[in-house]
């Protein structure tokens, strides 16, 4: 009881007391808020700190082996009247790495006839294999056989985080065929070279 | 009434300079540095590559000090270490190592942390000592990081805690 009376007392005086003491009092509890503020800030038992990894975008794609060319070439039938038999290559990989962001669009590889123009009745076919080897991600999926041509034309689809492994035998094996439109057209030579490009975009 | 008024205010003044004194009986831990880590196309050696798997911070990259150690009762303390991820892939694991001892006076120890140790969601022990010293080096390596992972910025809080026995 008596303490009761004391602490209502000590609290009336905190607001109605003389100005010094009530002065006193109000510093020595703003001191001890500063002094605890600081004690917490000083008595750190843990630290940290934030470690970012960023990784960033790309798009790769090579041809192996390098520096290749293709020679396609008409075989001489076995017998008269019988068709021309045309060669095809397949000694040629595409390789490439993709990395995109979750929000980015698939990636495709496209073929272009960049240089060079083909003699008349004759086309040019290309098809990228699906791909395989030691790869891993999603590495796309084959169009098929496609005309090459002065316009790009997509041989893959559907890529997006995927590496094909490096080298022959790793990626997709491309497959180039002569396809003759019309015999009346064809005219002996050789021609060439052509260059033909393979692109990798969004 | 006044008398016990002045008391009581020099009770709070007095409790309020012994806190510090109560404060320096655990050891403190101060940290400065952080580690970014960037990966680009430029580190594909060659189309049909994968980025390399492991990046590692240079030696040093994060300086730990311990303060408040010298007392006889807190003398010999423990670190130990945890991330909490804010934005992070699973596939991607952090180790850590400590890379140098920093500086101290003898007779100060330190012990442990020498060869690297995954950083996992929960607190493991990482090294331990005696007494004060600064400036202990830790370094960072970063496994699992490959084309696979989306393009984007991860990021992870490295958290370390130190206590004594």
């Amino acid at each position: 009881m008596r303490q009761e009376m004391e602490y209502k007392r000590f609290i009336r005086h905190l607001v109605d007391g003389p100005q010094l003491e009530k002065a006193l009092l109000r510093l020595s509890l703003i001191f001890l808020l500063a002094m605890a503020c600081i004690w917490a800030l000083n008595a750190q038992t843990s630290a940290n700190h934030t470690l970012t990894l960023s990784i960033g975008e790309l798009a790769l794609l090579d041809i192996e082996p390098g520096a290749s060319s293709v020679s396609l070439n008409m075989d001489i039938p076995t017998g008269a009247g019988a068709p021309v038999q045309l060669l095809s290559d397949n000694t040629i990989w595409l390789n490439y790495t993709s990395c995109v962001a979750q929000t980015s669009p698939d990636r495709i590889i496209s073929v272009q006839l960049s240089s060079g123009a083909l003699p008349a009745g004759v086309s040019l076919q290309v098809t990228a294999s699906a791909p395989s080897g030691i790869g891993q991600g999603a590495l796309g999926i084959s169009a098929g056989a496609v005309l090459v041509t002065g316009t790009p034309a997509n041989v893959l689809s559907g890529i997006r985080g995927c590496y094909t492994g490096n080298g022959t035998n790793n990626g997709s094996q491309l497959t180039y065929n002569l396809v003759f439109n019309s015999y009346q057209d064809l005219e002996a030579g050789d021609y060439g070279p052509f260059i033909i490009s393979y692109t990798i975009s969004n | 009434m006044y008398n016990s008024t002045l008391s009581f205010g020099c009770i709070i003044v007095f409790v309020s300079v012994l806190l510090p004194v109560f404060s320096f009986s655990q050891p403190t831990l101060q940290l400065s540095g952080s580690w970014s880590c960037t990966v680009q196309a430029a580190n594909v050696t060659e189309a049909g590559n994968d980025f390399p798997s492991t990046w590692t911070s240079p030696p040093d990259q994060v300086l730990l000090s311990v303060g408040g150690a010298n007392a006889k009762k807190n003398r010999d303390w423990t670190v130990c270490v945890s991330r909490s991820d804010i934005d992070w892939d699973p596939a991607i694991t952090v180790y850590v190592v400590r890379s140098s001892d920093g500086t101290a006076n003898n007779p100060a120890t330190i012990a442990g942390g020498a060869a690297f140790q995954q950083v996992t969601l929960l607190s493991a022990y990482f090294f331990n000592g005696s007494r004060n010293r600064s400036n202990i080096g830790i370094q960072y390596q970063l496994n699992g990081i490959s084309v696979l992972l989306d393009a984007r910025v991860y990021s992870t809080t490295i958290v370390y805690t130190i206590s004594s026995p």
